[in-house]
């Protein structure tokens, strides 16, 4: 009887443990992805359609992921994500023209 | 009551006509003045001066790119929407204002404090200014002093003491900035003017991307893809817009015209 | 007694609001000068003022604190080395008194005044004694100076008293264009060479503004696009009378230029009513 609040105590802290393991680790993983993704900004003229596509699927991605951390980061990293996804958008339809008969 | 009918009538009529805008000459922005922005989103709330951010003091030390793609902040006044606990947290300003980097073996000073004490407020009015100090205009000509002349603007040509090696601008930040491929060079182009004789403008887009990458202005300032897509004016840069949203206030200004109108006439 | 009371508040509130009328219209942003500051100026002209006046800055904001006699200077004296260029693109001075807020360290310094007062070019304002050339308590020394500049050169009935252009044209005075070492000028446009038509009321009275004239003293940024809209027929209000209260073409052409009393420099087919 008297283990049972006991029981949901541990519970509880073993729940919150593993929620704020997960926020940590995943900025972690978000963070390291948007890196990656985002460092060909400079070079998007020489991508390829294809590869500029799953960029963009990425920065979609990313952007979910963003949404839900908390004020300050969301302000920031949305922003910058918006910028480099606009960005390889732009690159990608002007790749289009070119391809497209005129 | 038609007396007074008629006279509020005129004093409307003539109110309107005397707001009038235009035909006189706008204040000249001292050359340690231009490249000002005042961002006041919550400072009047917060009963603090708002704050007045020089271009000058940080161009000399980063490019474009690191304050406006890298670590995010907008490119009009008041549109990032900047609070002291972003900063506190090692956001925006507080990127490189956390008491703890250093730039040239110097500390740089942290933003924003936790308590509204007589000893932090010092801090505060380092950036939360209410007028222009004398201190700050020297600092500004001893800086200026020894770099390139230009007429207008901030009387600086930034380029030209980057050439020279009399400033070296950092492009990267630790932990903030992502580690970027080398750009492949891009091509300079010459626009056409619209006005008859008035040089065609040669626009380097080397020199622009060196320092802004290409995302601060595709597509938010240069929409169009296909080049000659977007018609503008001059009567638009004017208004801040396309060119006009860096070269307006910040970058060297556009009413110095032989600048960018620079390619030889043919014949 | 009803109806008195309510015709008094009648009349006390037509002459609050004329008031107020009269108070809005006198300090809105639309005006470059008021009443009073625009009689000033009508007061020190020809034929009103003497020759010697016309075009001096007088600065003391500073020097009054320092409790030094204020600053006289004479457009006059440096129109004839100098274009407009010069000091207002190049040097940075503003054309609005009271806006560069020219100090004494910085023309120590060498800016501003000190750009050209360095002991070279002309008299230094480093040594003690030149001071009173500029800080002067009385013009006399000043009006001499002008007789004696102006002997030789064409004379006009407005303004200076002297025929700026004429004297442009035969050469006799031969001002520099810019002093700073590496800046190139851009050349002017041919579009810009045929004169622009500005119509009035009237066609008699029709300007015909000339770019070129005026880009031989001036740059683009001293009139565009602050002072003038680059958009064809983008200026609004351009009216006379806005240009005599100093604004558009008023900003130099009521204080340092010639003076819009020469009607005929601009209104070419115009019957000139005075005797000049």
């Amino acid at each position: 009887m008297i283990y049972r609040p006991l029981k949901i105590l541990i519970m509880a802290g073993a729940m919150t443990l593993c929620l704020a393991l997960q926020t940590v680790h995943g900025a972690g993983v978000w963070r390291a992805e948007f890196d990656e993704t985002c460092a060909k900004t400079d070079d998007a003229m020489t991508l390829a359609i294809e590869e500029l596509t799953s960029l963009i699927e990425n920065c979609t991605r990313l952007e979910k992921a963003v949404s839900s951390e908390e004020e300050t980061v969301r302000k920031v990293y949305l922003r910058r994500l918006q910028m480099c996804k606009n960005l390889y958008i732009f690159v990608r339809e002007s790749k289009q023209l070119e391809v497209q008969p005129k | 009551m038609r007396t007074i009918l008629f006279s509020v009538l005129v004093l409307i009529v003539g109110t309107s006509i005397s707001w009038g805008v235009g035909g006189m000459k706008k204040r000249k922005l001292p050359p340690y003045e231009y490249g000002s922005v005042v961002i006041s989103n919550f400072s009047q709330p917060a009963g603090i001066p708002p704050v007045v951010f020089d271009h000058w003091v940080h161009r000399q030390y980063y490019t474009c790119r690191v304050c406006h793609v890298d670590v995010g902040f907008g490119m009009t006044a008041n549109s990032t929407k900047i609070r002291s606990t972003d900063n506190m947290k090692g956001f925006f300003c507080g990127t490189c204002h956390n008491g703890r980097s250093e730039y040239n073996k110097k500390r740089i000073f942290a933003s924003c404090a936790k308590e509204y004490s007589r000893e932090e407020y010092k801090r505060c009015v380092k950036c939360h200014v209410l007028e222009r100090s004398v201190a700050r205009e020297e600092e500004f000509f001893r800086f200026a002093d020894r770099l390139p002349r230009e007429t207008l603007g901030n009387g600086i040509n930034w380029e030209k003491a980057e050439a020279d090696g009399l400033i070296r601008l950092t492009d990267y930040i630790e932990g903030t900035s992502v580690k970027k491929a080398k750009m492949k060079i891009q091509r300079d182009f010459a626009l056409k003017a619209k006005t008859e004789g008035m040089p065609d403008i040669i626009f380097s887009h080397n020199k622009h991307t060196v320092w802004s990458g290409c995302e601060l202005c595709h597509p938010d300032i240069f929409v169009g893809v296909k080049k000659g897509a977007t018609k503008y004016s001059m009567v638009e840069l004017f208004d801040g817009k396309y060119c006009g949203v860096c070269h307006d206030k910040v970058a060297f200004p556009q009413t110095n015209c032989q600048r960018c109108h620079s390619k030889p006439p043919q014949g | 007694m009803k109806t008195l009371m309510t015709l008094s508040i009648y009349r006390l509130a037509s002459i609050f609001s004329l008031a107020a009328l009269t108070l809005l219209l006198g300090c809105g942003n639309g005006w470059a000068a008021d009443r009073d500051e625009l009689g000033k100026v009508l007061l020190s002209m020809p034929p009103n003022g003497p020759f010697w006046k016309y075009g001096n800055v007088v600065m003391r904001s500073r020097s009054k604190k320092a409790n030094t006699a204020p600053v006289v200077f004479p457009h006059w004296g440096h129109r004839a080395q100098f274009t407009c260029r010069v000091c207002h693109t190049e040097l940075g001075f503003s054309m609005r008194s009271g806006d560069t807020g020219i100090t004494r360290a910085q023309y120590l310094a060498g800016k501003y005044c000190g750009a050209c007062h360095d002991g070279n070019t002309a008299f230094s304002v480093k040594e003690e004694k030149e001071c009173v050339k500029c800080h002067m308590r009385d013009t006399v020394a000043l009006e001499k100076r002008f007789e004696k500049f102006a002997e030789d050169l064409p004379m006009a009935s407005f303004g200076n008293g002297i025929d700026w252009a004429d004297a442009l044209e035969k050469g006799s005075i031969y001002p520099t264009d810019s002093i700073l070492a590496d800046t190139s000028r851009m050349q002017f446009p041919q579009k810009l060479k045929k004169p622009v038509k500005l119509t009035t009321t009237s066609p008699r009275s029709d300007v015909t503004f000339s770019h070129e004239e005026h880009f031989a003293e001036l740059d683009c940024s001293s009139c565009h696009p602050d002072i003038f809209n680059i958009k064809t027929k983008g200026t609004q209000a351009f009216s006379m009378e806005r240009n005599v209260f100093g604004n558009y073409c008023g900003v130099c052409h009521m204080q340092v230029a010639f003076p819009m009393q020469d009607c005929r420099r601009c209104h070419p087919k115009m019957n000139n009513g005075s005797r000049f």
